[in-house]
C-alpha cells in the first residue's frame, strides 16, 4: 500500500466512472448503447483502435517478454501491428457495406441463414472469453500488488467496476474511455522512454550495452529466441496478421464511424498510433533489462521479477518516478484494462442479446428494452465467467494468451469472413461447417498445445508441438468452407 | 431484399454498372499488393528468426550494440505506416473522384 500511488489510481479511476455516468445518458437507444450511432470521426475512432489494441496485454505483456528474453518483444510488437494491413487494406471498405452492429450481421448479410448466428454467436463468446481472461489476469495483477489484496478480492473489485461500466455506459462510453486512454498510454510511453534514455546519456548504443550487461543471457538477448522452427514461426505470423481481423469487438468499430472514408482513415490513424508507440516500446523494454535486473527492490532472481514479468513497465515507472509515476502508470494500465474488457464484454452481450435471444430465439420480435434487459444480463453473466476462469491463467504471460485468443479467430470467424467478402461462391452451409472445424480444430490444438496440456494440465510434453494452432487450423478452415459451398447446389451470391 | 435481388453474382459493395466495377476491381489489386507485400516483409523477417536468429542479432557497427534486427524492425513498422497512410489517402481521393 502506498498512499501517493493509490491517490493517482483513484483519480483516474473516477475520471472514467465520470465518462461512463456522462456517456449514460446519452446512449438510449439500441444503436447508440452498441455503435455509438455511427457518430465518431476517424480520427477518434482511430484513437478508440488504438486504445482497444493497446490494452494492458500489449503494454505489460510485450515488456515482459522483452524483460524476459529481450529482443522477442520486439518480434511480438511488429507481429501485432501486422494484423493492420488486412484491416486497412481490405476489409474496412467491405465491411462497411455489409451489416449493421456485428460480425454476424455481415455474415448474414451475405449468406441468409439463421444458424449462422448460432455459429458466429459462440464463436465470438469462446474467442473473446480467452481476449478477457488475459486482460483479467493483467488487472488483478495489477489490483493485488497496488493494494495488497489478495488475486480473488482484486479480480472481484474489477469484476463489479467492469460491469458497472456496461451496464450502464454501452458503446459511447466506451469510446471516449478509450479515446482518453489511448493519449493517456501515449503520454506515459514517452515519459518512460524519456527516463530510460535520460538514464543512459540519450545514447542508445549505452542503453542496449548495459542491458546486454546486466541479463543473465548477456548477448543472447539481441536473438529472437521464441521460435525454435519453422513452422512455429509461420503459425504465429499467421495467428498475427489475420487474427485481429477476426476479432467480433473490432469488427464492431467500424460501424462507429458515419461512412467508408472515415472508415478507411481510423485504421489507417490506427495503424500509425499502434506502430509508433510500439517503436517507443523498444526504448522501454530495454530500458526494464538494464534497469531492473539486479535491483533486489523489484528482481528476485535472475531476469524474474517480483509477482510475475507482467509486472516490469509498473516496477521502471517507480525506478524512473518514484510513487507518483507508479501511481500514473497503475491507474492508466487499470483504465486500459477496464475499458478493454468493456468493449469485450459488450460484443459479448450483442452476441447473445441481438443475435442468439433476439435473432433466432425471438426472430425479431424482440422490444428494445427486452433485448437490453438479456444484453445487460449476459453481461453480468460473462464476467462471472471469465473472473473465475482467470484465477487458472495467473502466471501466463497475458501476451501469449491473446495471442492465443487470435488463433481461435484466425481459425473461425476470419476465413467465415473473408471468404464472405471476398469469394462470391460461399454458401451458409459452407461458412457453417468450415467456421466450425476451424474453430474446433484450433480449440484442440490450444488444449493439447503447451500453453493449457503442459502449463495448465502440467504434462511433460504437448501433444501438438507449436504454442498456436493456426498453420493447420486456418488452412483447414477455408479448405472446407471452399469445398462444402463448391459441393452444394450452384447458387450465386445470396442463398 | 428487393435491392439485393436486383444486385445477382455480386459481392455487396460492388455495383455491376461496367465502369465502376472496373474501378472497383482496380482499388481492389492495389489493396491486394498493398497486403502481400507489408505481410511478406513480416513472413520474411519471422522466418529468419527461425531459421538463424543470429542473422539479426548483427551489430550494426563493429564494436556497437545497436543490431540489424532492432533497425530492421523499425524499419518495417514504419513500411507499414507509410503504406496504410499511403493507400488511405489514395483510395479516398479516388471514392471521391467517382
Amino acid at each position: 500500500m502506498n498512499f501517493a500511488a493509490i491517490s493517482m489510481f483513484l483519480v483516474v479511476v473516477a475520471i472514467s466512472l465520470g465518462i461512463t455516468h456522462w456517456a449514460s445518458k446519452r446512449s438510449q437507444s439500441r444503436a447508440q448503447f452498441y455503435t455509438a450511432d455511427g457518430s465518431l470521426s476517424g480520427f477518434k475512432n482511430g484513437a478508440a483502435f488504438t486504445g482497444e489494441f493497446l490494452s494492458a496485454a500489449t503494454f505489460l505483456g510485450i515488456t515482459g517478454i522483452y524483460f524476459t528474453s529481450g529482443y522477442d518483444g520486439l518480434i511480438y510488437s511488429i507481429g501485432a501491428a501486422m494484423g493492420w494491413p488486412v484491416l486497412v487494406f481490405l476489409l474496412a471498405t467491405r465491411l462497411r457495406t455489409m451489416g449493421k452492429y456485428t460480425l454476424t450481421d455481415v455474415l448474414t448479410y451475405r449468406l441468409k441463414d439463421p444458424s449462422l448466428r448460432i455459429f458466429s454467436a459462440s464463436a465470438t463468446v469462446i474467442i473473446l472469453l480467452l481476449y478477457m481472461v488475459a486482460q483479467l489476469v493483467g488487472a488483478g495483477l495489477l489490483i493485488e500488488f497496488l493494494f495488497g489484496l489478495d488475486f480473488v478480492w482484486s479480480l472481484t473489485l474489477i469484476g463489479i467496476l467492469m460491469i458497472i461500466y456496461v451496464v450502464f455506459g454501452g458503446m459511447v462510453a466506451t469510446t471516449w474511455v478509450q479515446i482518453v486512454k489511448a493519449g493517456f498510454l501515449w503520454a506515459l510511453g514517452l515519459v518512460l522512454a524519456i527516463g530510460v534514455l535520460a538514464t543512459f546519456d540519450f545514447s542508445l548504443e549505452k542503453l542496449l550495452t548495459a542491458a546486454i550487461d546486466k541479463h543473465p543471457n548477456g548477448l543472447k538477448i539481441m536473438e529472437s529466441s521464441g521460435f525454435t522452427s519453422v513452422g512455429a514461426a509461420i503459425s504465429a505470423a499467421l495467428t498475427q496478421a489475420v487474427g485481429i481481423a477476426g476479432l467480433p469487438h473490432f469488427i464492431m468499430r467500424f460501424f462507429t464511424v458515419p461512412n467508408v472514408r472515415e472508415a478507411r482513415r481510423s485504421a489507417a490513424y490506427a495503424t500509425a498510433m499502434i506502430g509508433g508507440f510500439y517503436i517507443v516500446m523498444i526504448i522501454i523494454g530495454f530500458g526494464t533489462i538494464a534497469i531492473l535486473n539486479g535491483n533486489p527492490e523489484y528482481a528476485v532472481g535472475p531476469a524474474l521479477l517480483r509477482n510475475g514479468n507482467n509486472m516490469a513497465p509498473l516496477y521502471l515507472a517507480h525506478a524512473l518516478g518514484g510513487d507518483i509515476l507508479l501511481g500514473i502508470c497503475a491507474a492508466t494500465v487499470f483504465a486500459t484494462i477496464l475499458a478493454v474488457v468493456s468493449a469485450l464484454t459488450l460484443a459479448v452481450a450483442a452476441a447473445i442479446s441481438h443475435d442468439l435471444y433476439g435473432m433466432v430465439i425471438r426472430k425479431g420480435e424482440q422490444t428494445e428494452a427486452e433485448e437490453l434487459k438479456v444484453s445487460r444480463f449476459t453481461a453480468l453473466a460473462f464476467g462471472l465467467v471469465t473472473i473465475v476462469l482467470s484465477l487458472t491463467f495467473k502466471n501466463e504471460n497475458i501476451t501469449f494468451l491473446v495471442v492465443t485468443s487470435l488463433s481461435l479467430a484466425a481459425s473461425s470467424t476470419f476465413p467465415v469472413l473473408f471468404l464472405a467478402c471476398f469469394w462470391p461462391r460461399l454458401t451458409a452451409k459452407g461458412a457453417l461447417i468450415g467456421g466450425t472445424t476451424g474453430l474446433l480444430c484450433a480449440v484442440a490444438g490450444v488444449i493439447l498445445g503447451p500453453t493449457v496440456w503442459v502449463a495448465i494440465f502440467g504434462f511433460d510434453t504437448p501433444i501438438f508441438p507449436y504454442q498456436y494452432p493456426t498453420i493447420v487450423s486456418f488452412p483447414l478452415a477455408m479448405v472446407v468452407t471452399m469445398s462444402v459451398s463448391m459441393l452444394g447446389p450452384k447458387t450465386g451470391v445470396h442463398t | 431484399m428487393s435491392e439485393e435481388s436486383q444486385q445477382p453474382n455480386t459481392l455487396p459493395g460492388e455495383t455491376p454498372a461496367g465502369k465502376t466495377a472496373a474501378r472497383i476491381k482496380g482499388h481492389l489489386t492495389v489493396a491486394w499488393i498493398a497486403t502481400a507485400f507489408t505481410l511478406a516483409t513480416y513472413l520474411l523477417l519471422m522466418i529468419s528468426v527461425a531459421v538463424k536468429p543470429s542473422f539479426l542479432a548483427q551489430t550494426i557497427a563493429p564494436g556497437g550494440a545497436l543490431t540489424l534486427g532492432i533497425v530492421g524492425g523499425v524499419l518495417i513498422i514504419l513500411l507499414l505506416i507509410g503504406v496504410a497512410t499511403a493507400f488511405t489517402i489514395w483510395n479516398n481521393k479516388m471514392d471521391s473522384d467517382a
